[in-house]
């Protein structure tokens, strides 16, 4: 196609893994905030006119941290179970598009085999069409979860006060999608 | 008069981020203030009251105290092992604080700081040691130096990257040599006739 043609998002789309990220922050010793992200991500984006459905999975087991014992109490019973929950999903129940680039999300997050309802906010771009004349869409989400909802409850009192952990979980996705090959 | 004070390492490892983080300590420290690391907690044997005999002592053990007692005071750098201090190091200073009576920690000027790879920066270790020696009968600065994810806090030279950290590092051990110059001159021993 040319990049003259009326671009639709129509279709089915999947994440880039290059160039996608599921990373997530968390407040520790109060006033720290940790970030880190997962190493995979499979994302499918599904449009037809004003119906657009959006999924997602993450392998637990490809989280970011390389130090062993900090990766082995992350992926243990404590945290994400990883050896009985496999994988993050995430699937759309509402995506609404706002103002220009806006996009309302609704959707179920299960982690560690729960699952809740969750809201999120963010942007969709394009499809555009990229200097390789691919065409590509941007999705960008935003949402705050309390990690106790999902059975991550560990925690540990500081000696001078307050949590070692916070229970507030900023996640975000940042995904690059590109038309699905038939 | 220089001061001195003795720097304990909880951590026996060659690579050990707790005695980086004590010859870092050596760096900021006034220029009238000497830090000596002691290097021989590996070699005290576990504590056994049957091996506790003033009349046979143990070299090992006396070399301890004897670093402790000529020190102004302690910087104690601990690693966290199960949210607490390794055995190696609470075994030292079990030796150390007998007798009871006598015991050369009572009243020594003491601080604490830690470094762990997690998140935490030993911050639970450090709040063991300091009820430890405050157990004992040291004077403990009531304050914490949390060095989280250590692996990443030093450079090739073994020096601390960050200038906050070593900022940090400078305003706890200000916070020591206080306590230190704060206590009046030990006065003579007194021998019992």
């Amino acid at each position: 196609m040319s990049a003259t043609t009326p671009a639709t998002l129509d279709g089915t789309w999947v994440s880039d893994p290059i160039h996608s990220t599921a990373s997530f922050a968390i407040k520790h010793m109060v006033v720290s905030t940790f970030r880190t992200s997962f190493k995979q991500m499979d994302a499918t984006l599904e449009a037809n006119g004003d119906d657009i459905k959006l999924t997602g999975t993450v392998p637990v087991e490809s989280i970011d941290i390389e130090l062993p014992d900090f990766r082995g109490h992350v992926l243990s019973p404590d945290f994400f179970d990883a050896a009985n929950h496999a994988n993050i999903e995430f699937v759309s129940t509402a995506v609404r598009r706002g103002e220009g680039e806006s996009i309302d999300v609704d959707g179920e997050l299960t982690v560690k085999g729960v699952t809740k309802p969750v809201k999120a906010e963010g942007i969709l771009i394009g499809p555009a069409v990229n200097v390789a004349n691919v065409e590509v869409v941007g999705v960008e989400l935003e949402t705050k979860v309390d990690k106790n909802d999902f059975d991550l409850n560990w925690n540990a009192p500081l000696p001078k006060g307050g949590n070692a952990i916070g229970d507030e979980v900023t996640l975000t996705v940042h995904l690059e999608m590109r038309r699905k090959e038939e | 008069m220089a001061l001195r004070i003795l720097g304990i390492s909880g951590s026996l490892r060659r690579d050990s981020h707790n005695s980086a983080l004590l010859r870092n300590a050596r760096e900021l420290l006034p220029p009238d203030v000497e830090l000596e690391i002691f290097d021989g907690l590996k070699a005290i044997p576990p504590y056994d009251a049957d091996d506790d005999d003033a009349e046979r002592p143990i070299a090992e053990v006396a070399a301890f105290k004897r670093a402790i007692d000529e020190a102004d005071g302690l910087l104690v750098a601990t690693p966290e092992y199960n949210h607490s201090i390794p055995g190696v190091l609470k075994n030292a200073i079990d030796w150390a604080s007998r007798p009871v009576a006598t015991t050369v920690l009572r009243g020594k000027p003491a601080a604490v700081i830690g470094a762990s790879t997690g998140l935490f920066g030993a911050v639970w270790s450090q709040a063991e040691m300091r009820k430890v020696l405050g157990a004992t009968g040291a004077e403990v600065v009531d304050r914490e130096l949390p060095v989280v994810q250590a692996h990443m806090q030093f450079d090739e030279y073994g020096n601390l990257a960050e200038d906050d950290l070593r900022d940090q590092l400078a305003e706890h051990l200000g916070a020591l040599v206080e306590a230190i110059r704060a206590k009046a001159p030990a006065p003579e021993k007194v021998t019992a006739a």
